[in-house]
């Protein structure tokens, strides 16, 4: 089979589904540890592989991926291999020994999940008492120790308000703060969903955030589901060109199990198949896997997108959002420019 | 200001609103031909760089896009 012109750059490994907290709006669904997840012996075997296509950065998340016991060995064999790697954690089982793990690996990023200004709001969106305190000690713990971090907050309408609560308790304490939106994926309720115009007012805090402080100060973005080719507002994304959704283009999510997909956050249909029946290279080089991006055309842009003027860079925005609400790729209908369309500019 | 702007700052205030942001904020918010311009800048810059890059590795829409962590790791390098 002839290599695709393609590297998975970034990658986000769900390293188990094993996790502590029970959170509303899990896209996963995670809590209990997925059937038959991969073993040590694959999961060091995968990193060679990873390394074979050219990737990067390895972002280990889960569920709860410290919760896995031989997490630390992975990384270890990715760092020893020449790619990065991130943790995505909770902030929960974070102690002493793990944190000096971090270090010993010389990992990239830690980012930790904070998703309410106050306890109450953390707590209830997380199920578990107390992690509010939790998470805001690790941070503390983990810049004590000057390990980079970034904060992640997926908003919706149980913390919508929050926001400016959340940013003035991270302000010095992390580098950066990835603002994303909850979609219906997993257990997460559709009716919590933001409406289109919560969904502007959350880019207009992110744009207003970033005029006010500089990037050492705080280096807020929202992530790649919010934005696209606004007329009004500054940029809201860390990129300033939209380019389209990377799932299966230069992204690559693994399942604990084996399961690869363009994107980790994309539905279980999305599924382009498993390592241990294809190679990790055979999935990524088939010419047939991930046509949804690499072989899209304007006439699947679909809606509001199919007449748009960026439809052809864009392909239609966020595939996961689309896919969730609508349940089709290229019809993203959170997009600052559909809404500025429709509410504001004409 | 005009009615068509006076319009979009109302309706920025009213969407503001609900996240307690002021009238400075809906300000700070707003693109302005300064802030036009530099990220069309950077947009070149960094298209640029993308094309020298895909065309070395053959990969398409290489460093310019994706997803956060990996941006984060880019442009932290910057901060």
């Amino acid at each position: 089979m002839l290599k695709s012109k393609h590297i998975p750059l970034s990658v986000a490994w769900e390293l188990t589904l094993t996790c502590n907290m029970k959170c509303m709006h899990c896209g996963s669904s995670a809590g209990y540890t997925r059937t038959h997840e991969l073993t040590t012996k694959e999961a060091l075997d995968l990193c060679h592989h990873l390394q074979e296509l050219r990737a990067k950065y390895i972002n280990l998340t889960g569920g709860e991926a410290i919760l896995r016991k031989d997490w630390y060995d992975i990384s270890k064999e990715i760092r020893d291999l020449g790619m990065e790697v991130s943790v995505l954690s909770n902030g929960l089982a974070l102690n002493e020994k793990i944190i000096s793990q971090f270090k010993k690996v010389g990992v990239y990023a830690i980012a930790l999940s904070l998703d309410g200004g106050t306890a109450e709001t953390h707590d209830s969106i997380r199920g578990v008492p107390g992690s509010f305190e939790k998470c805001l000690s690790s941070l503390k713990a983990l810049k004590k120790e000057n390990l980079p971090t970034t904060v992640i907050t997926t908003v919706h309408k149980g913390n919508l308000k929050e926001l400016s609560k959340i940013r003035d308790l991270i302000i010095g304490k992390t580098k950066a703060w990835q603002i994303q939106i909850a979609v219906p994926i997993g257990r997460f309720p559709m009716d919590f969903i933001l409406t289109k115009e919560e969904f502007y007012a959350v880019a207009l805090f992110i744009a207003s955030t970033r005029k006010h402080y500089s990037v050492k100060e705080l280096a807020v973005m929202g992530a790649h589901s919010i934005g696209y080719h606004s007329r009004v507002l500054r940029n809201t994304m860390v990129s300033p060109v939209w380019n389209g959704c990377q799932a299966g283009i230069s992204v690559l999510g693994i399942q604990s199990n084996g399961g690869i997909k363009g994107c980790l956050s994309l539905p279980d249909s999305y599924i382009e198949g498993n390592i241990r029946q294809r190679s990790l290279a055979d999935i990524w080089d088939d010419p047939n896997a991930f046509s949804y991006n690499r072989n899209c055309k304007n006439s699947d842009l679909k809606n509001q997108c199919a007449s748009c003027r960026f439809g052809k860079t864009c392909k239609g925005g966020c595939t996961t959002v689309s896919a969730s609400i609508t349940g089709a790729p290229h019809n993203d209908p959170y997009c600052l420019y559909f809404i500025e369309t429709n509410m504001l500019v004409e | 200001m005009n009615g068509r702007k006076k319009h979009i700052h109302t309706k920025l205030q009213q969407m503001g609103k609900m996240l307690g942001l002021d009238d400075s904020d809906i300000n700070n918010a707003k693109r302005t031909a300064v802030s036009t311009l530099s990220i069309a800048i950077a947009a070149a810059v960094v298209i640029l760089i993308g094309k020298i890059v895909t065309s070395q590795l053959d990969a398409v829409g290489l460093y310019y896009t994706g997803v956060s962590i990996k941006d984060f790791g880019l442009l932290s390098r910057f901060f």
